[in-house]
């Protein structure tokens, strides 16, 4: 065909192709779009959807768990980051309604519970094969919201945009919760959880009988009880702390000396697996009746419980850890930290100096407690013979026991503020009110007093500068520490 | 009208544009006698794409790229002939054909200030003349294209553009710029222009995407790839940019941080004509940059490069073509990790199916490498922290570069160089675009046009960590041999544009009437994919067999479409208004947000042509005077299903768990930016002198700010159009020749240029990071009161001791938005063959943060900017309370930076028309030298965004390589 034979076809040409292709017009309408991600209203119309929101709950819990451990620990004494990485104003402690860290707790606490109140009421009474447990669970999950709220805040709202309530608001629900999700279960070591996390609640909240009661039924029924925030190392939430204290090779956290021994309390226990942080564990039904029956002047009844505690914690699991990496700031930390076995550790000035309280790490694997460690013995215990002494000896256990698990902030009296970004954006809570001022007691030390300790490297003793322990049994009859007293 | 409506409208409308709008007839074509060559000014230089033209016969012809012309059959007789081209002055000459001979032409045309008479495309729908439009375009011509030494297109605008700040955010190949013209619009979309490439919408991605390699902690915190830094720039013929406003009010929903449109060369009638071109050079680090000269000695070289170029176009009088490529290879001025290649080629087609139906086609095809280096926020081993901040005591030396022994040097300079051979982060590009093109002059005053095309572009980002790497860098101890990773990042990116469109022309007497209609759809669709292997074996390059694999994935879709109508009124060819309606609909709309609307409206007065005012002025001083004004609205659509309430799932334990997604917003709109513009445009000395004033007030309203949820809500954040921004400022540029003499002539350009930013209202919504560190360190956020970017930190007072008086967090240091800039140029012209530019850049009033510094000062190293009483005060080896003294670290940063020296000699032509048309020599040095306030490199920083498609606002200027200084050499032959 030539050239001009093409020419002369073209508008036959044309008109062929346009009576051809004009059905298939629709083929060019471009606009059509999908959202890959799920919407709520399709995912509640799925099979099942309550397990798959149980399951979510339960990872919530390991993330908001993982933020009050990061955030608690460095405004205690137990933790001092000693890098650049991570909060580097708790350690003062400075804590602003604008820090990040406060803010990113709130959040991790309220989404636990708006996830566990959706949870509640949409998705399970969508969901036909939603089972009492997946109930139960959700229950459980919003009552450890609030038992966090109760612990570590100032005063948080208890719904989404509300007033700002005072923690005895917050652990009230809790025990409400708590009571609900154990009714709902059939699972004994689950009911168990939840008494023993009621026990927590009462205590915190000083109601001693209340919570007395429940931390006997625990330590009868169920003494070596834990329950677990577990981590992924594939898919996330992973271990913070243990990224902090042994995964990074960077030195992140360094303990005190006095505390060196229990660490790296997190490390993966195989390669695929990181460390579970407890979340409630027997030994807290130990402690709260040993301080209960110390606040009602009955010293062998305290000292008797202890030591059956020591009992517990000797049954716990240790390992053998390689933590070679570790070499307690002398990779560029901030400051040098205490690293041989021949360093003896005074909590203060006026203490004695105690030996095993540093580990040697570079010579080969350490042993350290998985769950639970103390340096406290059954001969201390027995010669502490003063109120003072023993109470000061059982929030030294407190301390060693709950090392890196977020508790200790608390027991200091420390509380964090309300967010400033919740008054900003929440008209019940005013911008410069109450509600938005940490409570630092004034017997914390501040300029990192929580953290400071002469030592020099070479030197064989290390002399911490404040007891803490010490501080929060002179100071017990304060509102802010020691509930019972 | 509804969106469903308007849907089915737009794709029948182009699919009719598309298949009926073929011709209907053709006709033959007449050849002519004249013949000629057409060159720049005296000099040897030909002009391609001139327009030659016997305007009393309405017959004409485009030169080649030789500058070569031939009209045949001219009709006997004395005829006006008439040379035309955007940017230079029209040359009419007149030339008597005589029966049976051909007229030997030779014409030389010189450049313009401002041309008035110029076609333009962008933002008007079809071609319009300059002189007609209420708002300001500025055209890149093909000279200033190829006179350039870039080799990206951001760095080609760096320049070119007067009024516009392109800043290249790190000296990595490939990595992203930030570009600010009449200030940032948004507060959490990109501030990246959209870019068409002969009417195709091209992936202008400017920010990490979604999935992607992380060799800078996080990812906002380094160097980030552009998806701009890949366009290819081979076979240009003209660049066309319009900053936003009534300029941009016809694209709608996409268009309120302005336009760049790229022509591409579609030939010229005539032969076969070729221009190759080798270019090779060096490239090398400006020590002026760094705090230790010794970090140059450990980690930068001079690296060689080497580019080779190919152009070629011809064609008859119904089709012609064109066709230019490139292969590019850089060594990297890095001793390591930095090189990069390129393989560049585009072709052209034009064809005239018949006298009034012609057919346009362009293809491109890129492949790119580059290497990546750690860098910023890394950590580990992050070289220029280790070096330039001082964390290098933390491996064993002396931090203080300067005091090292030569043994000590030497040994750092091994660990160094080992460490940086076993760094392994590579990204691969390949792109692919396309624009098929239709024309078809119904009538003289009717013409129909539709555009089809896409933009394909394929990346792989992959990052290697061997446990030989970390053994050596010590982030790991001796033995380790599991913790080898990999992670490997795909993405693809699809954007097709559909665009058909009529302009019909009406003349009555005094009364001109241009209508512009037509519709406009692109789809994007990008996809990624992530493959992350832990326990990789060292030497393996692949994920299969690691101990463990993980996979992500992330997919985003979002179509726009609208209809377009536009009224250009002239009156006694001095009086325009200039209306337009733009309607769009955009499935990143709130359910609840029907079609969005954005007006128009101007004005201009070409007061130069009022017989009062030449009773005046002669137009021989003043030659032109020109007045406008526009009122107009853009703008910018939200991220695609940022307004769907969702579930997200996640991995836990081997099991499926579901949480909560982002809040969703039924009625999540665009942002919409308006702009009330006034300029004016002077015209001197025939032309050879220039002034154009801008002043303009922007304000966008129902701005998009990803706003965080009160945390008791427990979720997270949310997109709402919340917010209110405003950006003003004057634009004032000259442009002229300055000396003329018979050997020597030089032009001059110049650009002052004012910026004033404010978030007006962050509509209630807390302060919020967009780029930095965290809120207790440093960060840029959005504040009301504050411009974008706000700079937040600590400020701290001193007592005279130098101990810390008062410390105050979270407040205002500074602002990465300068108060004044512009662009400075000049153009040497000696004898007829040699010819010297140098451009420049320079701002006033910007601050950027330098955290190599702050860390400087915690690891105790000496500071003699810093009160020596603070210094003394806290004698180290930590300094602690470094982070209470950000303010003592945000310095201003202005300066003048030449960015181009460069020489070009043209050779005789009697010495080599026996074997070419023309030869050139060039000679060029990048980033010569400059001055800055800053005692640190002040352009240069992590201009990193939150996540994909976020604002960039800039900085921040830690561990980031500084644009390399280069020395070029060329020689181009054409033939």
């Amino acid at each position: 065909m030539s050239n001009g034979n093409v020419k002369s076809r073209l508008p036959y040409i044309a008109l062929m192709a346009a009576v051809i292709t004009a059905p298939g017009c629709d083929l060019l309408d471009p606009t059509e779009v999908v959202n890959p991600t799920v919407t709520e209203a399709d995912f509640i119309q799925t099979r099942n959807a309550a397990a798959s929101w149980a399951r979510g709950v339960e990872r919530q819990l390991a993330i908001t768990v993982n933020q009050v451990v990061m955030g608690a620990e460095v405004a205690s004494d137990n933790l001092f980051n000693n890098r650049t990485l991570f909060n580097r104003v708790f350690d003062i402690p400075e804590i602003e309604p604008t820090d990040v860290t406060v803010i990113d707790v709130q959040r991790a606490v309220h989404r636990l519970r708006e996830m566990a109140t959706r949870g509640l009421e949409e998705v399970v009474p969508a969901d036909p094969n939603a089972s009492p447990e997946t109930v139960a669970q959700l229950h459980f999950a919003r009552g450890y919201s609030s038992l966090l709220a109760g612990e570590l805040f100032v005063s948080l709202p208890t719904e989404a945009g509300g007033t700002a309530e005072a923690p005895g608001v917050h652990l009230e629900r809790a025990v409400t919760e708590f009571t609900q999700a154990r009714s709902l279960s059939s699972d004994a070591e689950f009911r168990a959880a939840a008494t023993l996390a009621i026990a927590r609640a009462q205590y915190r909240a000083g109601n001693r009988a209340a919570a007395v009661a429940a931390a006997s039924e625990v330590r009868g029924a169920a003494p070596t009880l834990i329950r677990w925030a577990e981590f992924d190392i594939t898919d996330g939430p992973t271990n913070q702390m243990q990224f902090a204290i042994f995964d990074s090779g960077q030195d992140e956290f360094q303990p005190l000396p006095r505390l060196d021994f229990l660490f790296p309390k997190y490390f993966s226990r195989t390669a695929g697996a990181q460390s579970p942080v407890a979340i409630l564990k027997g030994e807290e039904a130990f402690l709260i009746l040993a301080e209960a029956a110390i606040s009602q002047g009955n010293l062998t009844e305290a000292r008797n419980v202890l030591v059956e505690l020591l009992g517990i914690v000797a049954q716990r699991p240790t390992a053998s850890i390689n933590d070679t990496g570790q070499v307690r700031g002398r990779r560029g930390g901030t400051w040098i930290f205490p690293n041989a076995s021949n360093i003896l550790v005074a909590a203060s000035a006026q203490d004695e100096p105690r030996a095993g309280l540093v580990l040697t790490r570079g010579e080969g694997p350490v042993t350290v407690p998985v769950v639970s460690g103390t340096s406290v013995s059954a001969e201390m215990l027995e010669a502490a013979g003063a109120e003072d002494e023993l109470l000061e000896l059982l929030y030294l256990m407190r301390q060693e026991i709950f090392v890196v698990e977020g508790r200790r902030m608390t027991d200091l009296g420390i509380r964090l503020p309300v967010a400033l970004d919740e008054a900003l954006t929440n008209p019940n809570i005013a911008e410069g009110g109450p509600d938005l001022v940490a409570r630092i007691p004034p017997f914390i030390p501040l300029d990192y007093g929580l953290n400071r300790f002469t030592y020099s490297d070479g030197d064989t003793l290390a002399v911490i500068q404040h007891n803490m322990n010490r501080v929060i049994v002179q100071n017990r009859t304060s509102d802010v520490v020691a509930p019972f007293h | 009208m509804s969106v469903p409506l308007l849907r089915s409208l737009l794709g029948s409308a182009v699919a009719a544009l598309l298949v009926y709008g073929l011709p209907v007839h053709l006709a033959a074509q007449q050849t002519g006698s004249i013949e000629g060559r057409v060159t720049l000014d005296r000099l040897e230089q030909p002009l391609g794409s001139v327009q030659v033209s016997l305007p009393d016969l309405g017959i004409g012809t485009l030169t080649g790229p030789d500058g070569r012309f031939s009209l045949t059959n001219v009709p006997v007789g004395s005829h006006t002939i008439q040379a035309v081209r955007i940017g230079l002055t029209t040359v009419t000459e007149t030339v008597t054909v005589v029966a049976g001979e051909t007229v030997i032409l030779n014409l030389a045309m010189q450049q313009r200030a401002v041309d008035l008479d110029a076609i333009v495309v962008t933002g008007q729908g079809s071609e319009i003349e300059r002189r007609r439009l209420s708002t300001n375009i500025d055209v890149v011509s093909a000279e200033a294209i190829e006179a350039s030494t870039a080799t990206r297109l951001d760095q080609l605008l760096q320049t070119a553009l007067p009024s516009v700040q392109v800043r290249l955010a790190s000296g990595q190949p490939g990595a992203t710029s930030v570009t600010r013209g009449r200030g940032p619009v948004s507060a959490s979309r990109a501030t990246t222009p959209v870019i068409y490439v002969d009417g195709v919408r091209v992936d202008n991605l400017n920010t990490q995407a979604e999935l992607s390699l992380n060799t800078s902690g996080n990812r906002r915190q380094g160097t980030q790839t552009s998806a701009i830094a890949d366009i290819p720039i081979e076979n240009i013929e003209r660049i066309e940019y319009v900053p936003g406003g009534a300029a941009t009010t016809l694209f709608g929903s996409d268009a309120a941080n302005g336009v760049i449109q790229i022509f591409t060369s579609r030939g010229t009638p005539g032969p076969a004509r070729f221009t190759i071109e080798s270019e090779f050079g060096m490239e090398e680090a400006n020590k002026a940059y760094f705090h230790f000269p010794q970090t140059v000695d450990l980690l930068y070289r001079r690296g060689l490069r080497q580019q080779y170029r190919l152009s070629a176009s011809g064609g008859s009088e119904e089709i012609t073509w064109s066709f230019g490529g490139s292969i590019a290879d850089r060594e990297g001025f890095r001793i390591d990790n930095n090189a990069s290649r390129n393989y560049q080629l585009r072709s052209g087609l034009n064809a005239n199916l018949s006298p009034n139906v012609r057919y346009t086609g362009s293809f491109s095809f890129g492949y790119n490498e580059y290497e990546r280096t750690r860098d910023g926020n890394a950590g580990g081993y992050a070289p220029l922290w280790l070096l330039e901040a001082g964390r290098i005591f933390a491996l064993g030396w002396n931090n203080n570069l300067p005091e090292l022994s030569p043994s000590e040097f030497n040994d750092l300079r091994a660990f160094v160089r080992e460490a940086e051979r076993l760094q392994d982060n590579r990204i691969q590009v390949s792109r692919f675009q396309t624009s098929q093109a239709m024309r078809w002059d119904a009538r003289p005053d009717l013409s129909f046009n539709a555009t089809l095309g896409l933009d394909h572009r394929t990346s792989n980002e992959r990052g290697i960590l061997t446990n030989e790497f970390l053994v050596h860098t010590r982030v790991w101890p001796d033995g380790t041999d599991d913790r080898g990773s990999i992670s490997s990042y795909d993405r693809r990116f699809l954007g097709l544009t559909m665009e058909a469109g009529g302009q019909h022309r009406l003349d009555r007497g005094s009364l001109s009437l241009i209508t512009n209609v037509g519709g406009q759809v692109f789809r994007n669709h990008d996809e990624q994919d992530a493959r992350v292997a832990l326990n990789v074996r060292d030497g393996s390059e692949t994920v299969r067999g690691a101990g463990s694999t993980t996979a992500d994935d992330f997919l985003l879709q979002v179509v726009n479409y609208g209809v377009y109508v536009q009224q250009n009124w002239g009156f006694f060819d001095r009086y325009f208004l200039d209306v337009g309606l733009r309607a769009d609909g955009n499935t990143a709309f709130g359910e609840d947000v029907g079609l969005q609307i954005y007006p128009k409206v101007g004005f201009a007065y070409d007061l130069g042509r009022e017989d009062f005012f030449r009773r005046t002025f002669s137009e021989d001083l003043v030659s032109g005077i020109r007045l406008r004004g526009n009122y107009g609205v853009a703008g910018n659509f939200p991220p695609p299903f940022a307004r769907d309430r969702t579930v997200n799932f996640a991995s836990y334990l081997g099991q499926q768990a579901a949480g909560f997604g982002q809040p969703g917003n039924p009625d999540l709109g665009p942002e919409k930016t308006t702009t009330v513009e006034l300029g004016a445009d002077l015209e001197l000395l025939e032309g050879r002198l220039a002034f154009q004033f801008n002043w303009y007030d922007a304000r966008t309203r129902d701005a998009l700010f990803e706003v965080p949820s009160s945390p008791s809500t427990g979720e997270l954040t949310q997109f709402r159009n919340v917010g209110e921004i405003a950006n003003h400022g004057v634009e004032l540029r000259v442009t002229g020749e300055v000396l003329r003499t018979d050997r020597v002539s030089a032009r001059i350009s110049g650009s002052f240029n004012t910026l004033n930013n404010e978030v007006v209202d962050a509509g209630g919504s807390p302060v919020f990071g967009i780029s930095g560190y965290s809120a207790g360190t440093v960060q840029a956020v959005v504040e009301e009161g504050r411009p974008v970017g706000a700079i937040r930190g600590s400020r701290s007072t001193l007592n005279p001791d130098g101990t810390i008086a008062e410390t105050q967090l979270l407040q205002y240091l500074g602002k990465p938005l300068p108060d004044q800039f512009g662009s400075l140029g000049l153009e040497l012209t000696v004898g007829r063959s040699l010819r010297f530019n140098a451009d420049a850049d320079w701002q006033r009033g910007a601050q950027l943060h330098s955290f190599d510094r702050q860390f400087r000062y915690l690891y105790a190293l000496p500071d003699p900017d810093l009160p020596p009483a603070l210094l003394e005060q806290n004698p180290g080896p930590f300094r602690t309370n470094w982070l209470q003294l950000t303010n003592f670290f945000v310095e201003d940063t202005d300066y003048l930076i030449f960015r181009n020296l460069s020489a070009r000699y043209t050779l005789p032509r009697d010495w080599v028309e026996r074997w070419a048309d023309g030869v050139e020599l060039g000679l060029a040095i990048q980033n010569p030298f400059g001055w800055w306030t800053s005692s640190f490199n002040p352009e240069t920083d992590h201009s990193g965004a939150d996540s994909q498609g976020a604002a960039t606002v800039g900085g921040f200027n830690y561990g980031s390589d500084p644009s390399p200084r280069t020395f070029l050499a060329n020689v181009r032959v054409r033939f």
